[in-house]
């Protein structure tokens, strides 16, 4: 956006064009996809209306950090399932963290599978070869 | 009781339930419950589905506990253990969600700036916010409420969602946007 900026120069974009990408810049700061480019940072410094929308958009950003101290109440005892002797599909919290990491781990079961039914066959023919 | 204190306790919970006291766990589950299912109830967006992420987060810790190293806190230990089951749950249940944020309720410490006015505002807000998380498309709301209300790094939500950290932050993005443009005539 820097090398954009620079090749048309900011002054010769209408100034709302020039708002809009600081703002659209101001919340790719704060999602951590962009750097703001210097010359937006002193457009900033000196535009009200975009020091106006960073104060907004710190507000909002304040109150969904606050929306942590909210919980909600527990239906029911949640820990009575603990005294429960259940069984669980693995014991590693990690397992459970990857949606794609299943069909991999199946596919690659079924390939393992395969490859040793495959090595029994040859296995099997080469006895025959050797017997015959 | 003070929070140093309550910290002692829960080090103290987390090392019993490692060497497998099974009653200590139970009690650190109490204690953790409530953020565990408020978590999972904003993940899943289903508040009987989230029982069932609680519960089986709370299972899958007991029997995981042994191997947390204390490299985060437990809390955030557990968060991570309960988005991973939320994401396999949420992923099997094919029932819509059918959640609403504004429909959380709000802890009374949750406002200690002593000013009604601004306590006011601040609940304006926060139910402005809940009900522009709700709008959010569901990928686009994980995102938020792990980066944003839970703090979570890039990294963090990108292995727990099975996502790259380039994916994480332009989802993120595009939320941001997207709840400027809901929030624009509130905030």
């Amino acid at each position: 956006m820097s090398q954009l900026l620079a090749r048309t120069g900011i002054d010769r974009l209408p100034r709302g064009a020039v708002c809009r990408m600081t703002r659209l810049a101001l919340y790719g700061v704060e999602s951590g996809t962009l750097a703001i480019p210097p010359v937006l940072e002193r457009h900033r410094d000196a535009c009200l209306l975009c020091q106006a929308a960073t104060v907004r958009q710190r507000h909002v950003m304040r109150g969904l950090a606050s929306l942590r101290q909210e919980y909600e109440p527990v239906p029911y005892d949640m820990t009575s399932v603990l005294d429960q002797p259940v069984q669980v599909a693995s014991d590693d919290p990690a397992d459970a963290s990857s949606p794609r990491r299943r069909p991999v781990v199946a596919v690659v079961a079924s390939a393992a599978s395969i490859a040793a039914v495959g090595l029994v066959v040859v296995a099997g023919r080469r006895l025959r070869s050797q017997a015959s | 009781m003070s929070g140093e204190r309550v910290e002692a306790d829960i080090s103290e919970l987390v090392e019993r339930s490692r060497r497998g006291d099974r009653a200590a766990f139970g009690e650190l589950a109490r204690l953790h419950q409530h953020e565990v299912y408020t978590l999972a109830v904003r993940l899943v967006g289903d508040r009987t589905l989230a029982a069932d992420v609680t519960q089986e987060a709370l299972i899958r810790a007991w029997k995981a506990i042994g191997r947390f190293r204390g490299d985060s806190s437990f809390g955030t230990w557990l968060y991570r253990v309960t988005a991973n089951v939320a994401w396999t749950l949420k992923g099997r249940a094919a029932r819509k969600a059918t959640y609403h944020l504004d429909q959380m309720i709000r802890q009374p410490h949750a406002d200690a700036s002593g000013n009604p006015e601004v306590a006011g505002e601040r609940a304006e807000l926060r139910a402005a916010l809940k009900g522009a998380l709700s709008r959010l498309p569901h990928h686009q709301r994980a995102i938020v409420i792990l980066k944003d209300v839970y703090g979570w790094t890039h990294k963090e939500i990108a292995d727990s969602m099975s996502i790259s950290v380039a994916a994480s932050k332009v989802r993120l993005h595009r939320a941001h946007l997207r709840l400027r443009d809901l929030l624009r005539e509130v905030v």
